[in-house]
């Protein structure tokens, strides 16, 4: 029911925002957070934080591209309805392959790996023309036709990651309470415990893998539908910084979170330019993300709830007149 | 003012688009301010500062305001710099991007704005004007396969090389850099029987270096700055001397003030480039005095970019004056007068354009010289005038060859 | 709810003959044949180091044995790996309560019932009538933490994750039960629930218990094999047990430590 006070007004939203704050703060805001969302989903839930989420949606948005329309000449067009799995598929099969190679590390091995893995798929990308038309990528990426108009418009893109959105985040908060993701859970408390209850572990961390590979896949299609191009340079060390910033700054409680990150971000990205000196822009970024990690340890969502549940209590406290 | 630039832009933080005065007009301005060619892309808004200022600042009777947005060198990040410039700013006039694929994503980017014109900062692909082309999309300038003109025939006819090895980063810039080379080497009688394209921030040489053939006259190396220094310090290292020849980013500063051994490998080295130091010619000696005299903490001399960034920006300046500032009609007659638009280079040729709306420019050939107090420079040792931008050739046969790669062109 | 066939056979529930195990040249456990029947309540008592949780390691495989052999109802497992024992029937508790903190009781328990046995519906909510959830909530009401259902288990008291060890241990019809000191830092008002509680155990259901507590080891067992050193000591009711001088030696009169 109290998700009904963020989802109305984000249906309403189209109608009153330009194109510009619609596409480029909001739009992308959701299919970063949708990105994100697939690494808040393992740190929360695995206890895994994968800097290799960047490389799962790209892994998604180059299938994409190269099953599908691009104008550099590369690949094997597919009809809509095989493509759209085949990418999802790809992408949960990628994380499946992570998720055994870094399935007995926590921590900072977990890291290392997931990080090896992200940048040694940066350099392939770059360096194979077969498959990824390495430095320059693929451009023309348009999403499939919707009547005379196209579901790339501000508009329906929108809608579309809206859905996307809210499905990943059902999809999340489904899998956490089935058999398979309370293992998963079960995993990141007590691994040896699990395996005494007869329950093997790696599975449950390839499968947590695969699912994230699922999230951050669909973001990365949407991602390749929304910037009309894929290339090295989306899953380089930019965006795998920038989801990790996304998901530390949303928190990791809910999955929600990783939504909040994201605008923030976005905002921040776009408009800091503008209120400072533009040689120092970066620095008003980085200092207010560091401010909202010292003010708000467990994300802005926490931080929010927590206030919300301070004034409700004060609004307790005092007597009504 | 700066508070109230700042109240707004708060409110555009906080609500919606900021309001536009109906009596400015507004050119967004695309650079890249952060990383690695963070100073490369300052020097690029310099440029164009400089060319406002030349226009005194206001065209037709309005101010103009510069809306500088930042792009990281990809393309997604141009695309997003300049949908905030159009969308947001209302802008209709962009000079931008700094790099190759940028370059060519705002060229795909403008066919959705068909209202906005964009001029093109310094990116040099080929494919941006060549294949494919933008109505709205201009570049007062070269590609990087005309920047290299004069220099494949100098190495042959001058030089007397007849075989050359290339080791080049793997991308679409050097591609077109290796275009230009060959295109007048291998004419010439040239071969080139092996490339090493390598990735870009590779540190590690040594294969490349082994693998070299001992039978070529020179190395034409197409590397950037830091990639440059390893690779010819391991080449020289490793007892080998064969002389260089240079890509326009290969010889820069950096390059030529690292006090490393393969100095004296680089000592008469030709390189081309559209954009020469210490070159003397009135209008470049104007240039630079006015550059440095406006950016005192600026570079020692205007780089490639302040120098294309300017000629995007007064390209710019000189149409809007000519409309009286009016692109109401969604900048139709300003770009009907950017098209047949002429004007002097700061290297002191004409500037004009093609009709894939590319310029058609002067290019030098350079070499490394000593300097009296025994520092490295260079200096400019042969003019090529008008380098259009199939290099000569006829449009027809130039196309028919398709577009650069790692193995194309060849001749082994 | 898959059942695994009742071992139709006369053997003892659990059998060892010379079983040890060297760390170096060390042994923690040496040379210990002992043997249990099915529903027997056996303790086993010994000071701290005389490797009664090294045994116990040894039992459910995982510590290899480096010597001797093991028979579950007859069948020798000795190579046997965790989970078959598991299958076989085999249940432990640990020493340090080892549970899932992030996990509600019931989510716990529920996992414990269930595994991850059922094809791809595993990646599908439970349903709050699955027949597992209800079956947790029962093993809840056995161990004796009903009112703790929906709380973590991180939130639970030090008595009550004790007692949600034994639940998850009686999980999926166990046969053997080995319990590592179910006492271990309870409160003295939290003692006699517990004995309670193993009293209460399913009389089918064969318990072997290391307990340090006297009162609760004599009062909840029928027989008593005392370990020293790593080796077996003494073996027999709990009279017999208490009336061996070297017994009364080493573990009563002298290094008894509580």
């Amino acid at each position: 029911m109290r998700y009904l006070i963020v989802l109305i007004p984000a249906l309403l939203l189209p109608f009153v925002l330009t194109d510009f704050w619609l596409a480029q703060v909001l739009t992308r805001s959701l299919i970063l957070g949708i990105i994100a969302l697939s690494l808040s989903f393992l740190a929360t839930y695995l206890g895994v934080v994968s800097f290799a989420q960047a490389s799962l949606a790209g892994v998604a948005g180059y299938a994409i591209a190269y099953f599908g329309p691009n104008t550099v000449g590369i690949g094997v067009p597919l009809p809509f309805i095989v493509k759209l799995p085949l990418a999802l598929l790809l992408a949960m099969i990628a994380g499946a392959l992570i998720g055994f190679v870094a399935r007995r590390s926590r921590g900072i091995y977990a890291i290392m790996i997931t990080l090896a893995i992200g940048v040694a798929f940066f350099y392939f990308t770059r360096q194979n023309y077969v498959l990824f038309n390495g430095f320059t990528g693929f451009s023309g990426v348009l999403p499939p036709a919707l009547g005379d108009r196209s579901w790339g418009d501000p508009r329906p893109l929108y809608y579309l990651s809206l859905g996307v959105a809210i499905i990943c985040v059902a999809m999340v908060q489904g899998f956490v309470r089935s058999p398979l993701g309370l293992a998963v859970q079960a995993v990141r408390d007590a691994p040896g415990r699990l395996l005494a209850l007869g329950i093997p572990t790696t599975f449950p961390i390839i499968a947590a893998f695969a699912f994230s590979g699922l999230i951050a896949g669909s973001g990365g299609i949407l991602n390749a539908w929304f910037q009309e191009r894929v290339s090295s340079f989306s899953v380089g060390f930019g965006p795998i910084i920038d989801i990790l910033i996304i998901s530390v700054i949303g928190g990791l409680r809910h999955p929600t979170g990783a939504f909040v990150g994201a605008i923030v971000y976005v905002i921040l990205d776009i408009f800091a330019i503008d209120l400072i000196d533009r040689d120092r822009f970066n620095l008003l970024i980085g200092i207010v993300l560091l401010a909202i990690v010292v003010a708000a340890p467990n994300g802005l969502q926490q931080l929010a709830i927590d206030w919300v549940g301070a004034l409700r209590k004060r609004a307790a406290k005092t007597p009504a007149n | 003012m700066k508070n109230l630039k700042i109240a707004v832009s708060a409110l555009a933080l906080s609500a919606a688009a900021v309001p536009a005065s109906a009596d400015d007009i507004k050119i967004g301005v695309i650079s890249i301010l952060e990383g690695a060619f963070a100073a490369l892309g300052q020097d690029g808004i310099r440029g164009v500062e400089m060319a406002i200022a030349d226009a005194g600042g206001s065209v037709a009777g309005k101010d103009v305001e510069l809306i500088v947005v930042s792009s990281d060198a990809s393309p997604d990040s141009a695309v997003a710099a300049a949908r905030r410039l159009i969308e947001q700013d209302g802008v209709q006039v962009i000079v931008g991007p700094l790099s190759g694929s940028e370059g060519l994503a705002l060229r795909d980017l403008s066919r959705s704005y068909p209202e906005v014109t964009i001029i093109n900062g310094s990116s040099g692909a080929q494919d941006t004007t060549l294949r494919d082309p933008s109505e709205n999309f201009y570049r007062f300038g070269g590609d990087g396969a005309q920047w290299m003109a004069g220099v494949g025939t100098y190495a042959h006819d001058t030089l007397g090389y007849e075989k050359v090895a290339i080791v080049a980063e793997d991308y679409s810039f050097p591609y077109t850099q290796v275009l230009g080379f060959m295109s007048e080497f291998c004419a010439a009688g040239g071969t080139v029987p092996e490339k090493f394209w390598t990735p870009i921030g590779n540190a590690d040489y040594s294969s490349v270096v082994y693998s070299i053939p001992q039978d070529v006259d020179a190395i034409f190396v197409a590397l950037g700055g830091s990639d440059a220094v390893s690779f010819l310090t391991q080449y020289q290292q490793a007892g080998f001397n064969t002389p260089i020849i240079g890509g326009s980013i290969t010889i820069d500063q950096t390059v030529l003030s690292s006090d490393a051994s393969f100095r004296d490998m680089l000592l008469g080295a030709p390189a081309g480039t559209p954009t020469v130091s210490d070159f003397d010619s009135p209008e470049w000696t104007a240039f630079s005095a006015a550059y440095a005299e406006a950016y005192p903490d600026g570079l020692g001399a205007p780089s490639i970019f302040a120098h294309h960034y300017y000629m995007g920006g007064h390209a710019a300046m000189l149409a809007l004056e000519e409309v009286g500032g009016d692109l109401s009609d969604g900048g139709a007659a300003f770009r009907a007068v950017l098209d047949d638009l002429e004007f002097v280079q700061p290297t002191g040729g004409i500037m004009r354009l093609d009709e894939n709306r590319n310029g058609i420019v002067d290019n030098f050939v350079i070499e490394v010289f000593e300097r009296e107090d025994g520092s490295l420079g260079t200096r400019a040792i042969e003019v090529v005038k008008d380098v259009n931008q199939t290099l000569g050739q006829d449009l027809e046969t130039f196309l028919a060859a398709g577009p650069v790669s790692r193995d194309n062109p060849s001749c082994p | 709810m898959p059942v695994s066939p009742v071992p139709k056979t006369t053997a003892n529930a659990l059998e060892t003959q010379g079983i040890g195990k060297r760390f170096g040249g060390f042994w923690a456990v040496k040379d210990v044949t002992f043997s249990v029947r099915p529903g027997e309540r056996r303790a086993i008592l010994g000071p701290n180091g005389a490797g009664k949780t090294s045994l116990f390691n040894i039992l459910t495989g995982d510590y290899a044995a480096s010597s001797g052999s093991i028979r579950l109802f007859g069948e020798d497992v000795t190579k046997s790996s965790v989970p078959k024992r598991i299958k076989n029937g085999l249940r432990r508790t640990y020493q340090h309560a080892y549970l899932f903190d992030g996990l509600s009781v019931h989510d716990t328990l529920f996992l414990a019932v269930a595994g991850l046995r059922g094809g791809w519906r595993q990646i599908l909510p439970v349903r709050k009538s699955d027949p597992r959830r209800i079956e947790a909530e029962r093993l809840a009401e056995v161990c004796g933490i009903p009112e703790f259902l929906d709380r973590m288990v991180s939130d639970l008291s030090h008595g009550q994750r004790r007692q949600l060890e034994i639940g998850i241990a009686l999980a999926e019809d166990p046969k053997v039960l080995l319990l590592d000191e179910p006492a271990a830092g309870l409160s003295p008002a939290e003692r006699p629930q517990l004995s309670n509680l193993l009293l209460s155990l399913p009389t089918d259901v064969t318990v072997i218990l290391i307990e340090h507590d006297m009162d609760i080891a004599f009062r909840t067992s029928e027989s008593v094999t005392v370990l020293f050193n790593g080796q077996l000591m003494a073996e027999g009711t709990p009279d017999e047990v208490m009336a061996n001088k070297d017994v009364h030696e080493i573990y009563v009169g002298g290094t008894h430590s509580e």
